[in-house]
């Protein structure tokens, strides 16, 4: 599993009305297998980065091949956090699998999706 | 009218679940590090039709982590015993050696207070619930793989009465009709 910050833009980036466009997004591209193996990685770095200030996010999981219960419990527990932060997390591309088990776990309703227009950072 | 069903785990030593009777059956050390492996191996048999894309492989970690996890805390020594059916539908039964799962009547109630929140449409109340936080969850887990579980195995999900063996099935559009082991 791979993750990094694609771009810094002033609004979510997907021309529709989520978000705010006084501040700035952090999109963060994730990539892999989003498991027991990798997550608990991801979940420190993230909230790092959320403790530090950056509490707007666009999430890209379209990379992501593979997530299960432990990567379920990540993005929660991010969620959590950002929200306690009064910030805002967005989440794009997620589909197959990882789309799958997310709404078996009823997490998917509490995730404010974007869609990224083609051609964008 | 919407109408809320509640669902929950269910102890029942008896189901026919637990017949292991005619099923091929594997044992793992249970080493956290091979879960998929382990899971990936068991499928080999598998028709791909119940692959479903590798929805099988991932339900079939999470009890598999379970029982390795929670139930035998990792423990190499400690044996995963695993019995699997590929006739018609997917079928396993999977025995740790840990104390069982103890506080399984805790978690649905946890899973309750979220399932009326869902219903409500709380979301507040609902991101609060979002990960459950037993004396033995591991610090990501939040109890979701019991939630994705319960949806995904349609044709039963029970746990034996010392709680350290869960008996699950699950039918596919493809499969040929339900047969003894659907639940009412």
């Amino acid at each position: 599993m791979e993750w990094s910050i694609v771009a810094d833009r002033d609004d979510p980036g997907d021309g529709s009305d989520h978000g705010d466009r006084n501040h700035r997004y952090a999109k963060i591209l994730v990539a892999g297998d989003f498991d027991l193996y990798t997550a608990s990685k991801f979940t420190e770095d993230m909230i790092d980065r959320i403790q530090a200030g950056e509490t707007r996010i666009v999430m890209d999981l379209s990379g992501v091949t593979y997530l299960d219960s432990t990567g379920v419990g990540s993005l929660i527990h991010i969620m959590q956090i950002v929200k306690k932060a009064e910030g805002e997390i967005l989440f794009s591309g997620i589909k197959g699998i990882p789309r799958k088990v997310l709404m078996m776990s009823n997490i998917l309703t509490l995730m404010k999706e974007t869609k990224e227009p083609e051609g964008s950072a | 009218m919407n109408t809320l069903i509640i669902k929950k785990l269910i102890v029942d030593d008896r189901n026919e679940l637990f017949d292991a009777d005619g099923m091929n059956y594997l044992e793992f050390p249970s080493d956290r590090s091979r879960i998929r492996e382990y899971a990936m191996g068991i499928l080999r048999e598998c028709p791909t039709d119940f692959l479903e894309g590798g929805l099988l492989e991932q339900q079939l970690s999470e009890i598999i982590k379970n029982g390795i996890s929670h139930g035998n805390k990792g423990d190499p020594a400690k044996i995963l015993k695993v019995w699997y059916d590929f006739r018609k539908r997917a079928r396993f039964i999977v025995l740790d050696e840990g104390e069982g799962f103890t506080n399984l009547d805790e978690w649905n109630e946890f899973f309750r207070r979220r399932q009326i929140a869902l219903f409500e449409r709380n979301f507040d109340l609902l991101l609060e619930l979002a990960r459950y936080r037993g004396p033995t969850s591991a610090e990501e887990d939040g109890g979701n793989s019991l939630i994705a579980a319960i949806e995904y195995w349609n044709g039963g999900m029970f746990y034996s009465r010392k709680r350290n063996k869960v008996g699950v099935v699950r039918w596919f559009p493809n499969g040929s009709e339900m047969d003894s082991f659907q639940t009412p």
